[in-house]
C-alpha cells in the first residue's frame, strides 16, 4: 500500500522545525521512519504534513558521557544503541532493549527518539527508559525543556510534548551498584509483542537499595510497577520477594488482548518475565 | 463489540430525559466534532474525528434517536459512521430512571465496526469506543448538573 | 501431435550410476539472479502509458451493497475510471462454476454484485495515471451498505436458518459427496475398539514472496488482448476468463515473466485480477497493471481450506485400523474459484500412508463470509493426511500403546507395492517401513522416550510426535468429474521442446513456468543427459508467451508436476532430437548411425572417432540445407507432448479413480519442548526421511523439502488467518499474520531414502508439497508433552495463548 498525500517539509533548522510542526497542528515529525511509514502506507495515520527531522545537527546520532550522565541523541539508531560501550557498561538494560526490537534492517533505520515520540506502548525502549528514570530532552519554538520520562506517557499514543516540541535526546544519570535486565517474549520478531519487561534495581550487600521497572504491552501506556518496586526496597533478593514483586508488579494490570494474546495470558508472560529478570539477576549477583 | 455503562446524576431522571432527548445538547458533546448540524429533533449530521492519540480518522456520521419512548425513559441512539476503508454501526440503547436527584443514565452498546481500523486496531478499538461514547454522556451529565 | 505409442524411448536405468548429469548435484546458477536483485518480475514489467488500478474493498464480512457513488472519486484529477460490479455484470458472464446446479447457478464475478461476501472483497476497481493516485481514488467510492448477518463456520453454514451467501443457489452447500469404499460399517461392528474424535485443521494462505499481478495491454488492430500475469495454469486459467468475457482465446497472448517470486498454489485463482484488468485495458484502450499489496494477498490471494472431520476409526485390539468412517465438512469461503475441486483432491490420499481399505467418507463443502480458498501447498491432502496423523495418536492412546508402533503396524508393506487404495490411487512403489525406521532412528526417538521420562520427573513439559505423510504429486483432471461428470477436462499432459540453435546450443522450453523451483537446472540436466553434453552447452529458456512457447491446456507448475510431467517431455523430446542429430551426422560422415553417439556438443563415431560438433550440424540443418538427406524437413526442433496412462483413468460410479501419477511420502517427527510458565513451544529436534523417488538434482528436491518442512512449522507454530464474530479479518498484515522466516528454521535433519516411481518414465515422484509432514508432527508432540496436563488438542495450529487458557480453564 501507498501512503496518501502529504506535503513534505525539509527545515533548515531545528527552530524552523519546530515552528513548522506548532503552526500545522497535522503535521507530523518524520525521523527513521520505523513506526510512521508502516502506518502511512496501512492508512490507518495520515498526516497532512512531513517534517523532516533526522538530518538536523542538534540529532544526529551520538551517545556521550557528562559527568554521571549519560545523553544519546535523538535519531541514535537501535542497532548503535545496542551497540554503544558506553550503554552496553552502564546502561545495559537498554542495549538489550534495543537488540530486541525487530529484525536488523529495522534496527539500522529506527531511532531512540522515535521509539518514545509516538506514546506506544509497545516499544521495547519506552520500558528500558522508565526503569532508569530517564529524561527526554524536548525542543521547542520557545526553547529546550527536560522531560522527567515518568511523567512523559500520558495515554494511548498521547505524550507530554506540547505542540511543536521535538525529542532531541535522552538524558540518563549513570545508576550506582545498578543490575539490569530487559526481557521479551514476541511470537516472531516484527510481529505485535506479547509482553515485555525491564528491570533496574540497586542492589547494596544483596539488599535492594532502589528499583525501578518497566512494563510493556501492559497498559495503554508503557507503565512502572510503583507498588512492586516501594515493596522490593530494603529487601533481600530471595525467591520469596521475587514471587511477590511479579505478583504485586502485574496483579492489578489490565493489558489488551488480541489473536495472540488474551489480557490474562499477556498479564502472565509479565508475571514469568518479572521473575525470570530478577531471577536472572539474582544469579548474577551470586556469581 | 459490546459493553456498557452507567451514570448518577445529581438531578431528577426527568431532567436529564429531557436533557438528553433533546439533539441539541447531545450535538455540543460530540467529541471531537469538527462540525455538526441538528438536522430535526431526532438527527444530528456531524463529522466526528474519533482515534486514540494523533492516530484519528474523519467519520461522516448520522446520529438518530428512535424509539423515543417518554412513558418508561427509553429510547436507542444509532450512529452510522463512515470514514475512508471504515465504517461503524453503533446502536444505544438508553434508560434514564431514579429518584429525585438521584437520576441514573443507563446505556448499553452495541457495535459493529469494519475496515481496516477494525482489523488492525484489534487491541485497542474496543477502549476506544467505550471511551468515547462514555466522554459523550459524560459531558452532556456535566452540563446539566456541574 | 505424435502419440505416446510412437516414442520409441528407454526407460531410464534403475540407479543414478549410469547417469552423468541426472542425479547430480548441480549447483543452481539462476538462484543468484532473485539474490542479485536482476530477476524479471511482473512488476518489473513497464510499457509506456500504463494506468494504474486500485481496489476498493469491503470492510463487512457480509453486507448488502445498497448505492455506490463513484462522483467524488471520478474528480480527483488523475482518474481515468470507476469500474463497479453492476458494469461488470452487464458486459461478462459470470464464471465456470465446476460444481453442477444448484451449487453451480453461483454467479461469481470479479467485483461484488449486489452484495459482499468476505472482508477485503473488491468492490470496486480505479484507474488513475499513477498507483498512488488509484489508491487514493479508490478510497473515494462511496459505498452505502447494509451489514447482513455473518456466518464464518463451515457446519454452521450448512444449518438450518445459516444466513445464505448465495441467493441463487439457495442455500450454503457447494457440494457433498459420499465415498463408500469397502466396507466401513462392517469394519466397525466387528472392530474390538472404535477410536472416535474431532479433528479440525486451520486457514492459511499462501503468501508468496511475490503477490499478485497483472498488466494487461490491447492492440486495436488486431483486436488482442496481451496479458502479463503470474498465473499458475495460464492456458487452464485463459478459457474461464475468455468464457467471462465471451471472446476467443485466440484473441488473448498469455505472458509471463522469467521470474515468479513464489506461488505454493496461491496463484491460481487470480484470474478475478486478470479479468477486470483484461476487460479495462480494452475499453480504456490502454496498458493497465495491478499488483497486489500485501494485505490484499492475505485477504484474499487464496487461503487453504479449513476442514473438520468427526472420525471413527475401527480398531483390532492389537493396533490394526480396519476401517474409517467420517464425516467432513470444508470450509469455502466465500467463492468457490477453483472449488470444490479440494472436495475430491483429498481422496489422493484415501487411506493416508497406511494400508485400510474400508472406508467411508460423507464430504460436504460450505460458502462462508470468509476469504476465496483453493490449492495451497499439499492442497486438501495436507487436512486429510492431518486427520490420519491425529487419529493414529488417538488408536496408540486408547490402546496405551507407543504411537509409532502402531504406526509400523498399519504401514503400507514394501510387498504390496504398487499398492492399489480402496480409491483405486495406485502408491506408485516405497518402502515405507525402512523409512519410518529411518526416522526413528534419525531423531533418536527412543534416547528421547527416555528423556521425556526424566524431564517429567523435573517437571518439563517434552513430547515426540510423529506424522507420516502421502504427498501425491501429478494430478489426473478426470477426479473432478465426481464432482461434475460434464467437466470437460481429464488425463495431464505436458510438452516440452527441444531445438539446437545456429551455432549448436541446445536450447530447451517446457509449457510449466518456474516459481523459484529451479526448472533450468533440473531440465538443463535431462537435456545434458540425453546428449551426453554439459550443462553449459544447454540453455533453458524460462517465461511463458502463449504464442512463441509450446504449451498444453494443462501446462504449468502445480501439483507437483514440473520434474514428473515437463521433465518426461523434455526427455522425449530431445530423445527425437537426438535421432534426428544422429541421422544427419550419419549422413555428413558417410557412417551408419549405430555407429555414432552424441558426447560434448559433437557427434562422434565409435568406429572412426570422427566428431561433427552440433555446431555443424546446426549449420547444415538450418542453412546449408541442401546439404541434408533428401526429404528431410530442415531445422532441428522437436516438440513432444506427454500424456501419463494412469491407469484408472476414469472415475468409476464409486468414485474411484486413480488420482494422480506419483505419491511420495515422508515421515517428520519432532521434538518439542513446552515452557510450563509461558507456553511457548520450542522445537528441539525435527526429522524428515523421504522417498522423492529418483532424483535429477538432489539439491532441489532438497531445497523442495525444506521449503515444505518450513511452511509446515509456520502453518503449524504461527500461520493463521482469524475472523472475529462479525467477519473482520483480524490478521491482515504481516504484523499480526505471522510468517516463520530462517530465524525460526530449527535444524533439520533430513535424509532421503530413494526407491525408484513405479509409475513415472523417469523413475522420479513430486515432492513440491511435503503432505505437510511437520504439523502432525507438531501438533502430536505438543499434545505428548503436555500429557501431564491432561490437555487434548483439537485444531492443526497451534499458539502459547491457547494452550495457556487451556490449561488454565479447569
Amino acid at each position: 500500500m501507498r501512503p496518501r498525500p502529504f506535503l513534505l517539509h525539509r527545515p533548515n533548522t531545528l527552530k524552523e522545525a519546530s515552528e513548522l510542526l506548532y503552526s500545522h497542528e497535522d503535521a507530523k515529525p518524520l525521523a527513521g521512519g520505523q513506526s510512521l511509514i508502516p502506518m502511512m502506507k496501512l492508512r490507518i495515520y495520515s498526516p497532512e504534513e512531513i517534517v523532516m527531522i533526522g538530518h538536523l545537527p542538534e540529532m544526529q546520532p551520538g551517545v556521550k558521557q557528562e559527568g554521571s550522565t549519560i545523553v544519546i541523541n535523538s535519531m541514535t539508531t537501535h542497532d548503535m544503541v545496542h551497540h554503544n560501550e558506553l550503554i552496553s557498561e552502564y546502561l545495559p538494560v537498554l542495549s538489550e532493549a534495543a537488540a530486541a526490537i525487530a529484525d536488523q534492517q529495522i534496527r539500522n533505520r529506527g531511532t531512540i527518539g522515535g521509539n518514545i515520540a509516538h506514546g506506544d506502548p509497545s516499544t521495547n525502549l519506552s520500558a528500558a527508559l522508565l526503569a532508569l528514570d530517564a529524561k527526554v530532552l524536548a525542543s521547542g519554538k520557545d526553547g529546550q525543556r527536560e522531560i522527567p520520562i515518568d511523567e512523559f506517557f500520558l495515554d494511548l499514543f498521547t505524550t507530554a510534548l506540547e505542540p511543536g516540541e521535538i525529542i532531541t535526546g535522552f538524558k540518563v544519570d549513570i545508576p550506582k551498584n545498578s543490575r539490569q535486565k530487559f526481557m521479551k517474549i514476541t511470537r516472531s520478531d516484527t510481529a505485535f509483542p506479547l509482553a515485555f519487561v525491564a528491570v533496574n534495581i540497586q542492589l547494596s550487600d544483596g539488599v535492594v537499595k532502589d528499583a525501578r521497572i518497566g512494563l510493556g504491552v501492559a497498559a495503554p501506556t508503557p507503565i512502572r510497577a510503583t507498588e512492586a518496586e516501594e515493596y522490593l526496597k530494603n529487601k533481600q533478593l530471595n525467591q520469596e520477594t521475587i514471587l511477590k514483586t511479579a505478583e504485586m508488579a502485574t496483579k492489578d494490570l489490565e493489558p489488551p488482548g488480541d489473536v495472540h494474546a488474551s489480557p490474562e495470558y499477556r498479564k502472565n508472560l509479565l508475571n514469568v518475565l518479572m521473575k525470570r529478570c530478577l531471577n536472572s539477576l539474582l544469579e548474577e549477583v551470586k556469581q | 463489540m459490546k459493553f456498557e455503562g452507567s451514570r448518577e446524576v445529581n438531578t431528577s431522571a426527568q431532567a436529564v430525559w429531557d436533557f438528553l432527548t433533546n439533539p441539541n445538547n447531545m450535538a455540543e458533546c460530540l467529541p471531537d466534532a469538527k462540525s455538526h448540524e441538528v438536522v430535526d429533533d431526532k438527527t444530528i449530521k456531524a463529522q466526528l474525528k474519533v482515534g486514540v492519540g494523533f492516530i484519528k480518522e474523519v467519520f461522516d456520521s448520522t446520529i438518530s434517536y428512535s424509539e423515543v419512548t417518554p412513558d418508561s425513559k427509553d429510547m436507542k441512539i444509532k450512529i452510522d459512521a463512515k470514514a475512508k476503508a471504515n465504517t461503524a454501526t453503533i446502536n444505544i440503547d438508553v434508560h434514564v430512571d431514579g429518584a429525585d436527584s438521584a437520576a441514573k443514565l443507563q446505556w448499553t452498546v452495541d457495535a459493529v465496526m469494519a475496515g481496516r481500523l477494525a482489523s488492525i486496531g484489534q487491541r485497542y478499538i474496543s477502549k476506544v469506543s467505550d471511551k468515547v461514547i462514555e466522554q459523550a454522556f459524560e459531558c452532556m451529565m456535566s452540563k446539566l448538573a456541574p | 501431435m505424435p502419440q505416446k505409442a510412437e516414442l520409441v524411448v528407454e526407460k531410464a536405468p534403475e540407479t543414478t550410476a549410469a547417469f552423468k548429469y541426472m542425479g547430480t548435484p548441480v549447483k543452481v546458477a539462476e538462484d543468484l539472479i532473485p539474490l542479485q536483485g536482476k530477476g524479471q518480475y511482473l512488476d518489473d514489467v513497464e510499457i509506456p502509458g500504463t494506468l494504474y488500478m486500485a481496489y476498493t474493498l469491503s470492510p463487512y464480512g457480509h453486507a448488502k451493497i445498497k448505492k455506490i457513488d463513484t462522483s467524488k472519486c471520478l474528480e480527483l484529477p488523475g482518474v481515468h475510471y470507476v469500474l463497479t460490479g453492476e458494469e461488470l455484470k452487464a458486459n461478462m458472464d459470470p464464471y465456470m462454476q465446476i460444481a453442477p446446479p444448484p451449487s453451480g447457478n453461483l454467479k461469481d464475478y470479479p467485483l461484488a454484485v449486489d452484495k459482499v461476501r468476505y472482508y477485503g472483497e473488491p468492490v470496486a476497481a480505479v484507474v488513475a495515471s499513477n498507483a498512488y493516485i488509484a489508491e487514493d481514488a479508490a478510497e473515494l467510492v462511496d459505498v452505502e451498505y447494509e451489514p447482513l448477518p455473518v456466518v464464518t463456520d463451515a457446519e454452521d453454514a450448512l444449518k438450518e436458518g445459516s444466513p445464505v451467501l448465495h441467493d441463487s443457489v439457495g442455500n450454503n452447500l457447494v457440494w457433498r459427496g459420499v465415498w463408500d469404499l469397502g466396507d466401513a460399517e462392517k469394519a466397525l461392528k466387528e472392530a474390538d475398539y472404535v477410536v472416535e474424535d474431532t479433528v479440525k485443521t486451520h486457514r492459511y494462505a499462501a503468501v508468496p514472496l511475490e503477490t499478485s499481478g497483472v498488466l494487461a495491454t490491447y492492440d486495436q488492430s488486431v483486436d488482442t488482448i496481451t496479458v502479463y500475469s503470474v498465473n499458475q495454469m495460464p492456458m487452464f486459467s485463459l478459457p474461464i476468463i475468455c468464457g467471462a468475457l465471451r471472446m476467443p482465446p485466440s484473441k488473448f497472448r498469455m505472458i509471463l515473466p522469467p521470474n515468479v517470486g513464489g506461488a505454493f498454489g496461491g496463484k491460481i485463482i487470480n484470474f478475478t485480477h486478470i479479468t477486470v484488468v483484461a476487460y479495462l485495458s480494452k475499453l480504456l484502450k490502454a496498458p493497465v497493471k495491478y499488483v497486489e499489496n500485501r494485505s490484499e494477498n492475505i485477504m484474499s490471494g487464496t487461503h487453504n481450506n479449513e476442514r473438520i472431520f468427526h472420525v471413527k476409526l475401527a480398531v483390532r485390539k492389537d493396533g490394526r485400523v480396519t476401517g474409517a468412517y467420517m464425516k467432513a465438512v470444508d470450509n469455502c469461503g466465500a467463492y468457490p474459484r477453483y472449488e470444490p475441486a479440494g472436495a475430491v483432491i483429498w481422496a489422493q490420499v484415501v487411506p493416508g500412508i497406511y494400508d485400510v481399505q474400508n472406508v467411508y467418507v460423507d464430504f460436504s463443502q460450505a460458502t462462508t463470509n470468509k476469504g476465496p480458498t483453493g490449492p495451497v501447498r499439499g492442497y486438501s491432502r495436507i487436512q486429510h493426511n492431518f486427520m490420519w496423523e491425529r487419529m493414529m495418536n488417538r488408536v496408540a492412546q486408547k490402546l496405551n500403546m507407543d504411537p509409532a508402533e502402531v504406526r509400523r503396524l498399519n504401514l503400507i508393506k514394501a510387498e504390496q507395492m504398487p499398492y492399489e487404495g480402496p480409491s483405486r490411487t495406485i502408491y506408485d512403489g516405497g518402502d515405507y517401513h525402512k523409512a519410518f525406521d529411518t526416522l526413528l532412528d534419525t531423531i533418536e526417538y527412543g534416547k528421547w522416550r527416555e528423556k521425556q521420562k526424566e524431564a517429567r520427573k523435573q517437571g518439563k513439559l517434552i513430547g515426540i510426535g510423529l506424522s507420516a505423510v502421502i504427498d501425491s504429486g501429478a494430478n489426473n483432471f478426470a477426479q473432478v468429474k465426481i464432482i461434475n461428470p460434464h467437466f470437460p477436462a481429464s488425463g495431464s499432459m505436458e510438452v516440452g521442446l527441444v531445438m539446437i540453435d545456429q551455432f549448436g546450443t541446445l536450447v530447451a522450453r517446457t509449457g510449466t513456468t518456474d516459481q523459484g523451483q529451479s526448472h533450468a537446472t533440473t531440465f538443463g540436466q535431462i537435456v545434458s543427459e540425453v546428449f551426453n553434453t554439459g550443462p553449459e552447452n544447454v540453455v533453458f529458456q524460462q517465461g511463458f508467451d502463449s504464442i512463441s512457447n509450446v504449451w498444453a491446456a494443462f501446462s504449468g507448475a502445480y501439483a507437483s508436476r514440473s520434474a514428473v510431467m515437463a521433465g518426461t517431455a523434455l526427455y522425449y523430446a530431445a530423445i527425437r532430437l537426438k535421432e534426428k542429430v544422429l541421422t544427419i551426422a550419419a549422413h555428413a560422415l558417410g557412417e551408419l548411425e549405430s555407429d555414432l553417439e552424441a558426447k560434448d556438443a559433437a557427434v562422434v563415431s565409435m568406429k572412426t572417432d570422427k566428431k561433427l560438433p552440433l555446431g555443424d550440424i546446426a549449420t547444415l540443418a538450418w542453412l546449408d540445407v541442401n546439404k541434408l538427406p533428401e526429404d528431410m524437413e530442415p531445422g532441428l526442433v522437436s516438440y513432444a507432448v506427454y500424456k501419463p496412462d494412469f491407469t484408472y483413468n476414469m472415475p468409476d460410479e464409486k468414485k474411484r479413480v486413480n488420482n494422480t501419477l506419483t505419491y511420495s511420502y515422508a515421515i517428520h517427527g519432532t521434538v518439542v519442548e513446552v515452557d510450563p510458565e509461558t507456553y511457548e513451544m520450542k522445537i528441539l529436534k525435527h526429522g524428515v526421511v523421504s522417498d522423492p523417488g529418483f532424483m535429477i538434482n538432489p539439491l532441489v528436491v532438497e531445497g523442495q523439502e525444506m521449503g515444505a518442512t518450513l511452511h509446515g512449522i509456520s502453518a503449524a507454530l504461527m500461520e493463521n488467518l482469524e475472523y472475529d464474530e462479525d467477519g473482520i479479518l483480524l490478521t491482515s498484515n504481516f504484523w499480526d499474520y505471522l510468517v516463520a522466516g530462517a530465524k525460526h528454521m530449527p535444524d533439520i535433519d533430513m535424509k532421503t531414502i530413494v526407491t525408484r516411481s513405479t509409475s513415472s518414465v523417469l523413475g522420479v515422484r513430486g515432492v513440491g508439497e511435503g503432505g505437510g509432514g511437520p504439523i502432525g508432527s507438531i501438533v502430536n508432540a505438543v499434545e505428548d508433552a503436555l500429557q501431564p496436563l491432561g490437555i487434548k488438542l483439537l485444531s492443526s495450529n497451534l499458539s502459547a495463548n491457547e494452550l495457556y487458557s487451556k490449561a488454565n480453564k479447569k
